[in-house]
């Protein structure tokens, strides 16, 4: 279960988290959509406490940490049951692709290497990227390496797995793989929180729904109550603008400046 | 011990080494530095008749000690010339051996930096200008090598101020540059503290070194003057 | 030019090989923990101390190394008596080694370069790598030794492998104390035989072969270190 509790941020003065509340049970996949710029990935960093909020109070799984932060060592605690997916991957980049998944088995969770190993087999097999435990991350597509990136989250047997834009750094076909990957974490039970811009997922993958504008959450619901029933007016000029840019042809040609 | 006086004389008769250190210092890094732009052209050359000997020649220069070189030169260039075409060297002024060793020294060393430089100018840069209608020289007269140069600037510029402590060796040659009136005072007049005749000599070093850095980096400022627009324009 | 001569030069220096280099690791050595101090201080908060760092690196960077030798040749003996006077050490300073000399200016010399190499590297690990054993549960120690110094050890590795070749190089000023290096080697035969060219062209080539072969491994050493940057994406 999680519990945030007005959860405020400002950097160098500029509003960017204003009071967020939200609650989610056990085993929910929570997506946050917004505009750019809304706060989406801040709040998942606020969230693991990568970044300190500036108040509020924070609860995972029984573990609850207020701001101000007392003892350090609650932050650790609070990491500890969160694993997070970045934009960028983020995988060591010395490390191969078996190294990514075993190491932080081993300095996190105090697993035997052996076992660890076999555990990341498992989970890089769950991710379909069991072929390339020896490649660097170096020599791997974005897509693939994001794949990695969740067999990584998932060794750690996390309670939350938050997900930052995972796939906005990808291209389409790419993005599909990864997408896929997000699908079987969901069909495991844990409970995920997921930044995305792909509302067509968004749509198909999750059970709430959050929609941020400007460090506010202004809606908070069900798949079915935001995508198709909004209750609130800014939601739905939001997905009536994303309706008409996620067009097929015009969308082609965004995509296509990315690669670029 | 000594006092105010002395030091402030002491620091006049170190000065008049100045012009001579400066001398060799610009005359060796304007004819090391030409030099080392034709090396560079001939090692990123394809006939390999003009590669290979140059690659060789730099890897010389680079694993040989600065002094060692300047001992070589003092030496064997005279025996050299003697023996070949049997003109007399020895009366040649020791300055003129310092600055060919230097600039025979900074002339392959400094294609070391000059060629990974030209190297990264990126393709897309070459290929632009080519497309445009450019010929061979003008993609590298106008596009290739200005690039170079800003790419390079910064280790040319610690290059100077390498050049300027190196000059520091020429007095085992008996030069009278800042180094030899360091060390002319100290084996002729016997009252004088080596410590403080060098740590004075450093202080003026020390100087010399702080205001090139000053220079290179004001050139630095200009030169890349027009990166900082770059970055900002260059987001869609 | 003789060649009998130059054989029995090349063979006479090349005897002072081992020193050489022993001499230059174990300064090479010494300076890369005091580099990594240095970085340390440097980052310190207070300004007050960052301002002394500064002034320091800015002296001893500033100033040949021709002239920190010869400043700590004269000096050394001076401050060791001083504080052997001080404390009843006892230790007499009249045959002080000059090899001290050059250990402690070419250590202080060498530091100030390679703290900003350390530096560099610590620095040129990505922010993305340090978040990501942060948000993956690691303590502060695990972050340092499992992510951040491996990346940062192959970063500065090359480099300072680097400046061991420089260093080797440097050494030759070291005949101005009377150690013997390869380059005081080769000075002492003239002095011997009066036969400048031979001995100079030794001495040279002894240097060409140790730099060659050190490029050229430690290049493999580098090629190594950056194994898992060849991307090979198809």
């Amino acid at each position: 279960m999680i519990e945030i509790t007005n959860v405020h941020k400002q950097f160098n003065n500029r509003t960017v988290l204003n009071g967020i509340n939200l609650h989610a049970e056990t085993g929910n996949v929570v997506t946050l959509i917004g505009p750019s710029g809304t706060g989406k990935t801040t709040l998942l960093r606020c969230i693991n406490l990568l970044e300190e909020p500036d108040q509020g109070t924070i609860e995972i799984d029984g573990v609850r940490v207020q701001i101000p932060i007392k003892n350090k060592n609650d932050i650790l605690t609070l990491r500890r049951k969160t694993a997070m997916v970045f934009q960028q991957y983020n995988l060591f980049r010395n490390q191969t692709v078996l190294q990514n998944v075993v190491q932080p088995q081993v300095l996190v969770k105090r697993t035997n290497k052996q076992v660890a190993k076999q555990r990341a087999e498992t989970f890089l097999q769950e991710v379909g990227m069991q072929d390339y435990q020896k490649y660097y991350p170096s020599q791997l597509s974005g897509g693939q390496q994001q794949r990695v990136s969740i067999a990584r989250a998932l060794a750690l047997d996390p309670k939350v797995i938050l997900f930052d834009e995972p796939t906005s750094a990808l291209d389409p076909e790419l993005s599909r793989e990864v997408l896929n990957a997000i699908h079987k974490v969901a069909d495991l039970g844990i409970t995920i929180v997921l930044a995305t811009h792909e509302m067509q997922f968004a749509e198909e993958i999750s059970n709430q729904v959050v929609f941020m504008e400007n460090g506010n959450v202004v809606e908070d619901g069900t798949p079915a109550e935001i995508f198709h029933h909004p209750a609130n007016e800014r939601t739905a000029r939001f997905l009536e603008n994303y309706r008409v840019r996620q067009a097929p042809i015009y969308s082609a040609q965004i995509k296509k400046f990315k690669v670029v | 011990m000594h006092n105010f006086s002395d030091v402030i004389g002491l620091f006049k008769q170190l000065l008049t080494g100045l012009p001579i250190t400066l001398g060799f210092i610009i005359s060796s890094w304007i004819i090391g530095f030409s030099l080392s732009v034709l090396v560079t052209a001939g090692r990123l050359s394809p006939r390999r008749w003009l590669r290979y000997p140059l690659d060789v020649l730099v890897s010389f220069t680079r694993s040989i000690p600065i002094v060692l070189q300047l001992f070589l030169v003092y030496y064997g260039l005279p025996a050299l010339v003697q023996t070949l075409i049997g003109v007399d060297l020895n009366d040649v002024n020791k300055m003129i051996f310092c600055i060919i060793t230097f600039s025979i020294y900074y002339g392959s060393y400094l294609s070391e930096i000059l060629r990974p430089a030209y190297l990264s100018v990126r393709k897309e840069q070459h290929d632009a200008a080519y497309g445009l209608g450019y010929t061979k020289f003008q993609t590298n007269f106008h596009v290739i090598v200005p690039q170079m140069f800003s790419i390079a600037l910064p280790s040319l510029g610690n290059e100077v101020i390498n050049l300027v402590h190196q000059s520091s060796i020429l007095f085992v040659l008996g030069t009278v540059d800042l180094m030899g009136q360091a060390d002319m005072i100290i084996t002729t007049d016997y009252t004088s503290s080596p410590l403080l005749t060098y740590f004075c000599a450093g202080m003026i070093y020390w100087g010399l070194t702080i205001v090139i850095t000053a220079v290179v980096h004001s050139i630095e400022r200009y030169v890349d003057r027009y990166k900082q627009s770059d970055l900002e324009g260059g987001t869609i | 030019m003789s060649s009998h001569i130059f054989v029995g030069d090349f063979w006479t220096i090349w005897k002072v090989v081992p020193q050489t280099l022993g001499l230059s690791f174990l300064i090479l050595i010494l300076a890369t923990l005091l580099g990594s101090l240095f970085w340390q201080i440097q980052e310190s908060r207070h300004t007050a101390i960052k301002f002394l760092y500064h002034a320091f690196s800015s002296y001893f960077r500033g100033v040949p190394l021709l002239i920190h030798l010869l400043i700590f040749y004269y000096g050394l003996p001076i401050v060791i008596k001083a504080l052997s006077d001080q404390f009843n050490w006892g230790v007499s300073t009249n045959q002080l080694n000059p090899i001290y000399a050059v250990i402690v200016s070419y250590t202080l010399y060498s530091a100030s370069f390679l703290a900003e190499i350390i530096r560099g590297s610590f620095k040129s690990v990505g922010t993305d790598q340090l978040e990501a054993a942060s948000a993956l549960g690691y303590t502060g120690t695990q972050r340092f030794f499992a992510v951040w110094l491996p990346q940062a050890l192959s970063e500065a590795l090359p480099k300072i492998l680097n400046y061991y070749t420089l260093l080797i190089r440097q050494l030759s000023l070291a005949f101005l104390v009377s150690v013997v290096d390869i380059f005081a080697k080769a000075k002492l035969e003239t002095a011997a035989n009066d036969r400048y060219i031979e001995a100079f062209c030794a001495a040279a080539i002894v240097y060409w072969i140790l730099c060659v072969v050190l490029t050229l491994i430690f290049s493999k050493v580098e090629h190594y270190l950056r194994r898992y940057d060849r991307s090979v994406l198809a």
